[in-house]
């Protein structure tokens, strides 16, 4: 099964189960069985995760005791290696890391994002606030991209996280700027696609503006303007 | 100042940032939201393992899974620092449930059961922190220790039905509806 194919009604009994794995209480070998239910069921994941934000504010009763800066040191060492090699180890590192992820079925949407931005990064980085990141989702789809929009390069890559598009409908991008959508595009079949922006375009794409993403007739759009529903939107956060 | 403080101080927004700059890979920042959350996170290892030693190593793989893991939380509706303190809980509670036994000595040490020395001063004084506090005061006292305990302590079931003197099947069924209880009077 994949991640996108989860649909089943959750009950709850599966409720009790997820909050006993975020309050701790359970043996490692079922805490190990959770953690693969994570993996596997988003919808289980989502009752994880609002348990986690239900509990969290008893996180305040965790008094704050500064690390010695030792660990900071063995970390750097641990991730990076201790000579200042920069980008091939780290390259290397991260394409294992990354075939390690796929092999976890789970995995590979957070591998493709990783792989995704290890392209962007290979490009000289622009000027602050010239980059933007969305998570694009939506309440009850599956539909989840990740987006990086790259000002200057006129370039917005999209990353398929999960989520098919229905038979016989396309995925339409839109940027909304001040409440009026503005198409994209269509987005391109493949877990990571890339939409050029018309200059035209680009001024609507700002700190403020939403990426939303509709299904629509083949080739998008007919009228120009969204007629299917919104699949996944997120607003952009520069980076 | 607390981590409280100080996160909100510089805002989650910052948080977010660094957390989303990790996940493109980018060294400085990652080494940034080490400075700014390190202190919260050994705080969580710490006070769940109870060793220095440990919990020192505990951190470093919490950070290791932070910048492996960095991508995920663009996919989650939790807050930045809910998401970090998250992923130390879970790591800090998975060792201590692969450790065999806790010594005991430790045991008695940890066995306090609520929340640290200064909880309220610690706590601040936000509507959902309120809440929560308000919400566990509903449970019988016992309960909501036992709840407390289990998540800023990391007690297993049997620790709890240990110190409460009851067997493990009741402890559990005690705790699932004190958390079904909780559930509904923070959803109210």
């Amino acid at each position: 099964m994949t991640p996108a194919d989860d649909h089943r009604p959750y009950r709850e009994e599966d409720d009790l189960v997820a909050a006993e794995y975020v309050l701790g209480v359970l043996r490692a070998d079922e805490r190990a069985a959770v953690a693969g239910r994570i993996e596997a069921e988003p919808g289980f994941a989502r009752l994880v995760e609002a348990w986690e934000a239900k509990l969290s504010p008893m996180a305040d009763g965790f008094e704050e005791v500064v690390p010695p800066e030792s660990v900071r040191a063995a970390l750097q060492q641990r991730l990076f290696g201790q000579s200042a090699r920069q980008q091939p180890g780290a390259l290397a590192r991260m394409w294992q890391s990354v075939s390690v992820w796929r092999a976890a079925t789970a995995a590979t949407a957070a591998a493709l994002l990783v792989l995704a931005a290890v392209t962007w990064m290979e490009a000289p980085a622009p000027e602050a606030d010239e980059r933007f990141v969305a998570s694009l989702s939506g309440e009850g789809s599956e539909v989840h991209y990740f987006v990086v929009y790259d000002a200057r390069a006129q370039d917005i890559g999209l990353s398929h996280v999960t989520g098919a598009r229905p038979e016989g409908r396309d995925f339409e991008l839109w940027v909304i700027d001040d409440g009026q959508p503005h198409s994209l595009g269509v987005i391109p079949e493949g877990s990571s696609v890339h939409v050029a922006v018309g200059e035209a375009l680009q001024a609507a794409i700002d700190d403020d503006a939403v990426f939303a993403i509709t299904t629509e007739p083949p080739g998008g759009s007919p009228s120009g303007a969204p007629t299917g529903p919104v699949v996944a939107q997120g607003a952009l956060n520069p980076i | 100042m607390t981590a409280d403080c100080i996160f909100a101080a510089m805002g989650s927004d910052d948080i977010s940032k660094l957390i989303f700059r990790t996940a493109l890979r980018d060294r400085t920042s990652f080494d940034q939201l080490y400075s700014r959350t390190s202190a919260k996170l050994f705080g969580v290892c710490l006070r769940i393992l109870g060793d220095r030693a440990e919990a020192e190593e505990a951190l470093q793989e919490v950070y290791v899974k932070i910048w492996t893991k960095a991508d995920r939380f663009s996919a989650s509706d939790l807050s930045p620092i809910s998401w970090l303190v998250a992923v130390a809980r879970n790591h800090a509670i998975d060792l201590i449930r692969a450790r065999r036994q806790r010594g005991s000595g430790l045991d008695e040490a940890m066995d306090v059961p609520d929340d640290g020395p200064t909880p309220e001063a610690q706590a601040i004084a936000s509507g959902e922190h309120r809440l929560i506090d308000r919400c566990l005061g509903e449970l019988e006292e016992d309960r909501a220790a036992a709840v407390r305990g289990a998540y800023l302590n990391g007690d297993s079931y049997s620790e709890l039905a240990e110190r409460f003197g009851v067997p493990l099947n009741t402890m559990r069924t005690w705790l699932r509806r004190s958390l079904a209880k909780l559930k509904e009077c923070l959803e109210r």
